[in-house]
């Protein structure tokens, strides 16, 4: 019995340090932070509060999170900070574009009004073969200039800065959307982002912090 | 060889068999969660509304190791009885939870994250996998396979052969 016990620590030891070893080997090599890009900030850059959100703009759960980043921002005026970064995901066929068009509103300083059109209509376009026509409404609803947003549809420094977003999340180990750090901690989802995300922003802001009652 | 030497053969090739898929499917699953920040995995089972929130740091932190050190005890047959009811009941109790949350059409992921990043099984697909995990569990507790497994280097306190 004495010799079964020994073994089978000795395995759990040995299995446990296979892991911590794995993990070591296996963590991605880190990229500095990005610059900022301005156009893509939600609130004052001092705030206490910071949260950066890697999402994609084909996925629901993404749609969902969004009513959850308002209802903060609501909750806790000037206190949050929100940055977004572009991670389209792999398996969703129209993202590229969506985060292409999103980039390029960004551009012309109108980022938050296209991302609010594209998660507010998500379940239209993300049904169609090919959304352009859609993202150009946008594109017009909101006044943009149409000879500079088809030249930066073309431009290959767009398409790099979105993809260095993705890569920036991927050596962070994000691989699911959305994502959210709140001040460097990490949140997946609506409803982490609504009950942890926001059990930790009222103890960084100092608790009792009563949030802002939306009327 | 008789038929009753050929049965006993063909049962103790699917008990192997059954150990090394098991252990082998409760190995990767437990590690690829291990390699990831833990907090992935709690985003997943945050999904699930039939799991108590409170109960997601826990379960997070513990059912990877879980997997992990079930299927390396079973891959090398170390308390191979006691590791296929661990890896049986498991893979019952994810079953459970994915029936119950499709039939009750309650919270559910995209895909169950069962496996991490690495691989993303539909839920249906899941949902047989671990069927099959618990069925394989009951199976070697009951044909524990004693090939190549180091329980055949300790005395069975009971005084069987293994």
């Amino acid at each position: 019995m004495f010799k079964r016990i020994i073994t089978g620590l000795l395995i759990v030891a040995l299995s446990v340090g296979a892991v911590f070893a794995l993990r070591h080997l296996k963590r991605p090599a880190k990229i500095a932070a990005l610059p900022l890009s301005l156009e893509k900030m939600k609130g004052p850059v001092d705030a206490l509060v910071k949260i950066e959100v890697f999402s994609d703009f084909e996925c629901p759960a993404c749609r969902a999170a969004v009513a959850e980043e308002q209802k903060l921002l609501t909750q806790y005026p000037g206190k949050i900070r929100i940055v977004y970064y572009h991670f389209p995901l792999s398996a969703h066929r129209l993202s590229p574009l969506a985060h292409l068009c999103a980039e390029c509103a960004a551009r012309q300083n109108r980022f938050w009004t296209f991302h609010d059109k594209l998660y507010g209509e998500q379940s239209h376009w993300a049904i169609l073969a090919n959304p352009l026509e859609v993202f150009l409404r946008f594109v017009r609803d909101e006044g943009l200039d149409l000879n500079l947003f088809s030249a930066c549809l073309r431009d290959e420094a767009v398409r790099k800065r979105i993809m260095d977003e993705k890569q920036y999340g991927t050596s962070l180990q994000v691989n699911s959307t959305p994502t959210f750090f709140i001040n460097g901690e990490r949140f997946i989802g609506s409803l982490e982002l609504n009950q942890g995300g926001t059990a930790l922003i009222r103890k960084i802001l100092g608790d009792p912090v009563e949030p802002v009652k939306p009327e | 060889m008789n038929l009753s030497n050929q049965n006993k053969w063909i049962a103790a090739g699917l008990s192997c068999a059954l150990r090394i898929f098991t252990g082998g499917t409760f190995v990767f699953s437990g590690l690829v969660k291990l390699l990831e920040p833990y907090e992935n995995f709690r985003g997943i089972l945050a999904q699930y509304e039939l799991i108590p929130h409170f109960l997601n740091p826990i379960l997070a932190h513990s059912i990877p190791w879980l997997e992990f050190l079930t299927g390396v005890f079973l891959i090398l047959g170390f308390s191979t009885g006691l590791a296929a009811s661990l890896a049986g009941g498991l893979a019952a109790g994810f079953a459970l939870l994915l029936a119950v949350s499709m039939l009750m059409k309650a919270g559910l992921p995209a895909h169950c994250g069962c496996f991490g990043q690495a691989l993303a099984l539909s839920l249906k697909q899941m949902l047989v996998l671990d069927l099959v995990n618990a069925l394989s569990g009951l199976y070697l507790v009951l044909k524990p396979c004693k090939a190549l497994a180091l329980d055949r280097f300790f005395p069975d306190p009971k005084g069987g052969e293994n």
